[in-house]
């Protein structure tokens, strides 16, 4: 029956593609998890999204595998109007008495456009779209069998990164002791920290999170985390990279020595590398306009590559043939792996010298101090206490006054 | 008499709002948007916002915020999310709940197809060459044959 929807459907699918106009399908959820319960019987909700909102056809119908069997559609033919955003339907869940095999097992639940057939008929060739939302019955292992997986939080250089590591255990006896060891790696595999988590047990098809927290000098750039689970003897890992703040360069000075007017200029220009990994084809552009705007330079540095937290000098050179002694707004871009990090200048020529201020820089920070929560909300709390009291006495004192009447 | 009344009792309420954390969206949503706006209501000005997926928030991920709203840095992994809202001096808000879902949705046309879902899919090409297989990431597209037959799955 399946078989015989899909092929029809194959057929009947319109060149619509081949023309021009997009096909558009859409199921959530993409999947759903249930453990394995001897005999369970459920009912799963899904929904059909029209994506392009335009009238079609969609068939629903079971892929056909070794736990097709499993899973009964309610609707095998939905027809959406163009006013439809989606539509929900449902399938109901039979498991058996037992399966055989442990491990996650998956049923194929398909949504297949078909578009609506073209006015005048004629016959329809082309390609098949289809999405899929899975069903996935995890059936335990025997014992005890632990899975696990990592995320990693998002944290800024010198921020404390936290890892979130769940441990599942699939098997069917309880886990008496699980403990987490994570050993974080730098760019070129060095061991730089290793956590450990507390000791916890975890029981039969459940599953335990351990958070631990990485509180030590963090700089920008990109770890490795390998997680290692003991438990009752067993030993399972997981890895993953994850990423300490942004890929930044910072330009730290600007300067020109041993400068004439007329001659030109060498501008030494002082970055730093705030990231953990070396940048390749680092190069900036300086750009100096005159009173008017009009650009009286616009120079290259050479490419080159950054270490590590390396601080590194580049070079621009400006010929200042015909420049004027006086003040010039700059601006200096600095481009690296698809990046730039830009920083406004006030340039000052004089016959022999250069004075060039980074803007921005030397801004003090500005501390706002705050008074402690805790005191203003007693006193508000105190002044709607009296608000209330007041309240409460005008009104019984114009009621007494008006029944006095 | 009556408009002094209620003048103080708009104050009043006001007033009460420093001592009220009201949750707004989302509670007990189901969405497929894997950076949902968490918004609260309040006048506490700076508070902590815990996200767990322990009710208890046994391990929650916090977040210093100003203001009344915070979007996660980072997609949400699928599952189900218990949130609130912490002030300073320790006023906490209700807690809230919402299921990220994962969503397959493809888009295609003249030998290209997109993944509009939010979540990485895996496609299944039928040719008459056979089949294959590739991953194709979230807002990706990739050029496929018009006469190929897709399906595509959850990665």
């Amino acid at each position: 029956m399946c078989r015989m929807l899909v092929i029809l459907a194959a057929m009947a699918i319109s060149l619509s593609v081949a023309s021009g106009s997009a096909l558009a399908i859409g199921i959530t959820p993409g999947g759903t998890t249930i453990d394995f319960k001897p005999g369970l019987e459920k009912e799963v909700p899904f929904t059909i999204i029209n994506n392009e909102h335009k009238d079609m056809d969609v068939v629903v119908y079971v892929k056909e595998g070794p736990y097709s069997d499993w899973v009964a559609l309610y609707d095998t033919i939905m027809t959406f109007s163009s006013d439809d955003d989606s539509k929900g339907s449902k399938y109901s869940v039979r498991l058996p008495q037992s399966v055989e095999k442990p491990g996650t097992h998956q049923v194929d639940i398909v949504a297949m456009e078909l578009p609506k057939e073209k006015e005048g008929g004629g016959a329809f060739v082309g390609a098949t779209t289809a999405v899929v939302t899975q069903l996935l019955v995890r059936v335990p292992y025997p014992g005890k069998y632990a899975t696990l997986d990592l995320a990693v939080s998002e944290a800024q250089a010198g921020e404390p990164v936290n890892f979130f590591v769940k441990a599942r255990n699939l098997g069917t006896e309880d886990i008496s002791n699980a403990k987490a060891t994570l050993d974080i790696l730098g760019p070129t595999n060095e061991k730089i920290a290793t956590l450990e988590s507390g000791e916890s047990g975890i029981g039969a098809k459940s599953m335990k999170e351990f958070k631990l927290t990485w509180t030590g000098q963090t700089n920008p750039g990109v770890y490795h985390a390998v997680v290692t689970l003991r438990y009752d003897g067993k030993v399972t890992t997981a890895e993953k990279n994850f990423a300490v703040g942004n890929l930044y360069i910072d330009v730290l000075s600007i300067d020109v020595k041993d400068f004439r007017l007329g001659g030109v200029a060498k501008f030494n220009i002082n970055i730093e590398n705030k990231w953990n990994d070396k940048i390749t084809g680092v190069y900036g552009n300086l750009i100096i306009e005159d009173d008017n705007g009009q650009s009286v330079a616009d120079v290259k540095t050479a490419s080159t590559d950054v270490g590590a937290l390396e601080r590194k000098e580049i070079y621009a050179y400006w010929d200042t043939e015909g420049v004027k002694v006086g003040d010039y707004d700059a601006r200096f871009i600095l481009h690296y792996s698809g990046r730039t990090t830009e920083k406004d200048l006030k340039t000052h020529v004089e016959v022999s010298d250069i004075r060039v201020d980074i803007m921005g820089l030397g801004a003090g920070a500005v501390t706002v101090e705050t008074t402690g929560a805790g005191g203003t909300s007693n006193m508000i709390m105190l002044l709607v206490v009296a608000l209330i009291g007041i309240n409460a006495g005008w009104f019984f004192y114009f009621r007494r006054r008006s029944e006095q009447r | 008499m009556w408009i002094a009344i209620v003048a103080n009792i708009v104050v009043i309420a006001m007033l009460m709002n420093l001592f009220y954390i009201p949750i707004r969206a989302p509670m007990g949503d189901e969405t497929t948007d894997r950076k949902p706006v968490f918004s609260w209501g309040g006048l506490q000005g700076a508070v902590t916002f815990m996200l767990d997926e322990d009710p208890e928030f046994g391990s929650p991920v916090t977040k210093e915020v100003e203001g009344t709203a915070y979007t996660p840095e980072s997609p949400l992994d699928f599952g189900t999310y218990y949130w609130k809202v912490v002030s300073p001096d320790g006023l906490s808000s209700p807690t809230g709940m919402v299921t990220v879902v994962s969503e397959v949705s493809v888009s295609r046309g003249d030998g290209w197809l997109k993944n509009t879902g939010n979540t990485p899919i895996s496609l299944e090409r039928e040719t008459t060459g056979g089949l294959t297989g590739m991953v194709v990431g979230i807002n990706q597209t990739v050029g496929i044959g018009n006469d190929e037959n897709v399906t595509a799955r959850q990665a």
